[in-house]
């Protein structure tokens, strides 16, 4: 843990408000990236990073020292949204930007015509639109661990901490996941192209 | 040792990632060099993740939006005002647990017998604990089994089937005979005695189930004279309940309670090999179920009889 991130933890916890806001600088992005991934609703998102903060703010005596602040943060973030979708599933609401399996379709054709494309920039816009989709339509469960794991970067017993489950199931969730996301995106993993 | 493809399954994203062990690496490169399949596997995987890893957009907000999100976190916070004492209590009292319950693990890690036999230990400790709660708790009294008294009807009805006894076994062949044909004939129609024929006086219950079961037959004129002491046991069998036609000679055996216990339950065994577990079961009947208060009566009015 940074020097001056524990300055601020210290402070924050003698009751300085103003020790807050250089936390919020600095992990409000993180917090929103994963609101947004998990809950995909703007509305819900920003919900999910007041909580946070708010909770943050609020339960600061709770935390240990002994574990990184941020996977803290993540920790809170993950069950905040996770709590949005559960209450969002009991409403019975759609999500905003809902991704469905069934559209899914990148089939060969339209890689053919990808390739066909000469523009290059057409090409990754192309595929950033289906890798997006493919991480979208995966399982709760399972795009919470690609999220950690392939774009935060966190490891394997991070989150397990963050998810409370075991090491193994993290490992388990995210083989299936990368399995499932190979046939997602097969005409791409085929191909030889370099992108 | 080599691995097998299914074997190497589990090691594949631990591989792609890097985080696999120096000798489960060499493990799985050792079989990727050999299998085909497994390299493709690996190689489709890796570039699973590349994709990901590189073409994931991730969302995004301007900066305005961070900007008024901060403005109204403040806002909320400040209105929110300090926190309530309750608040501070309930978090006080959590740090609090948590730190003693950090410590109890550390010192409990430090004791490494006790680490790797928890499991047993809390077992043992979990009994102990059970065993002295049952043995010292204060004793329920237990309550007798509901007894379930018979009342004289006129005629059978079909659709009571179940509420109604036909007498069964005695020990007497001729008045078996005898109870028997007036049974037969009560059913018939052509005899209007009203003999055979016995309704519960209460329904019989869960409760019932595999106890013994006192009836009242005193008035009953087809019992035999040397049986007249007014009262039969009937033991029901666990499953009387589910029967059609639950108390049927099959499924019960009424017992004249003058007879010796023990010497009919002789007799009875050789008699009836079906009921080895009656005979066994009535052999360990408490005393206090047996003892009736209106038996001793009875027999000494039929004796003056």
């Amino acid at each position: 843990m940074e020097r001056t991130e524990a300055l601020l933890i210290d402070h924050l916890r003698e009751g300085d408000e103003t020790a807050l806001a250089p936390l919020i600088e600095k992990y409000k992005r993180m917090v929103h990236r994963l609101a947004m991934q998990i809950t995909r609703n703007h509305e819900d998102a920003n919900d999910v990073m007041q909580e946070t903060f708010i909770k943050v703010y609020h339960s600061i005596h709770t935390f240990r020292q002994e574990a990184a602040f941020e996977t803290w943060v993540y920790r809170i973030a993950v069950n905040e949204s996770l709590n949005f979708v559960k209450r969002r599933k009991r409403r019975r609401e759609s999500p905003l930007l809902t991704t469905e399996e069934s559209e899914f379709h990148p089939d060969v054709r339209q890689k053919a015509e990808i390739a066909n494309d000469p523009q290059l920039q057409a090409e990754q816009a192309e595929l950033r639109h289906w890798v997006t989709k493919a991480v979208n339509s995966l399982s709760l469960k399972h795009r919470i661990v690609v999220i950690l794991h392939e774009l935060e970067g966190l490891t394997h017993p991070e989150i397990a901490s963050i998810l409370n489950c075991s090491e193994g199931t993290v490992r388990s969730r995210l083989h299936y996941a990368r399995k499932q996301l190979r046939t997602l995106l097969k005409p791409y993993v085929d191909a030889n192209s370099e992108f | 040792m080599k691995l097998k493809c299914n074997a190497i399954q589990r090691f594949i994203s631990d591989y792609i990632d890097g985080t696999l062990s120096t000798r489960d690496t060499a493990k799985v490169e050792a079989h990727l060099q050999l299998c085909s399949v497994c390299q493709q596997e690996v190689n489709g995987l890796k570039k699973t993740r590349d994709l990901v890893v590189d073409f994931y957009v991730e969302p995004e907000a301007p900066d305005n939006y961070y900007h008024q999100f901060e403005v109204e976190l403040h806002r909320c916070i400040e209105n929110k005002g300090p926190t309530p004492l309750k608040q501070r209590l309930k978090t006080s009292v959590l740090q609090f647990t948590w730190s003693l319950l950090t410590q109890l693990r550390q010192s409990f890690g430090r004791y490494s017998f006790i680490r790797v036999n928890a499991f047993p230990l809390g077992m043992l400790f979990v009994l102990v604990v059970a065993g002295f709660v049952v043995t010292h708790l204060p004793k329920q009294e237990v309550s007798l089994p509901p007894k379930v008294y018979l009342q004289e009807v006129d005629e059978p009805t079909n659709g009571d089937e179940k509420s109604e006894l036909r007498h069964g076994i005695y020990n007497d062949r001729k008045a078996k005979r005898a109870a028997l044909n007036e049974v037969g004939s009560t059913t018939s129609g052509t005899d209007t005695k009203k003999v055979g024929y016995w309704k519960l006086t209460e329904p019989l219950t869960t409760e019932t189930e595999g106890h013994i079961i006192v009836m009242h037959i005193s008035d009953d004129r087809s019992v035999p004279n040397d049986t007249v002491n007014s009262e039969l046991i009937v033991y029901a069998q666990p499953d009387i309940l589910s029967r059609k036609s639950p108390l049927q000679d099959a499924n019960y055996v009424a017992l004249p309670l003058e007879l010796q216990i023990a010497s009919f339950s002789e007799k009875y065994k050789r008699k009836h090999r079906r009921f080895p577990r009656f005979v066994d079961k009535l052999m360990n009947v408490p005393s206090e179920i047996l003892s009736i208060p209106a038996i001793p009566e009875l027999y000494s009015a039929s004796n003056k009889l």
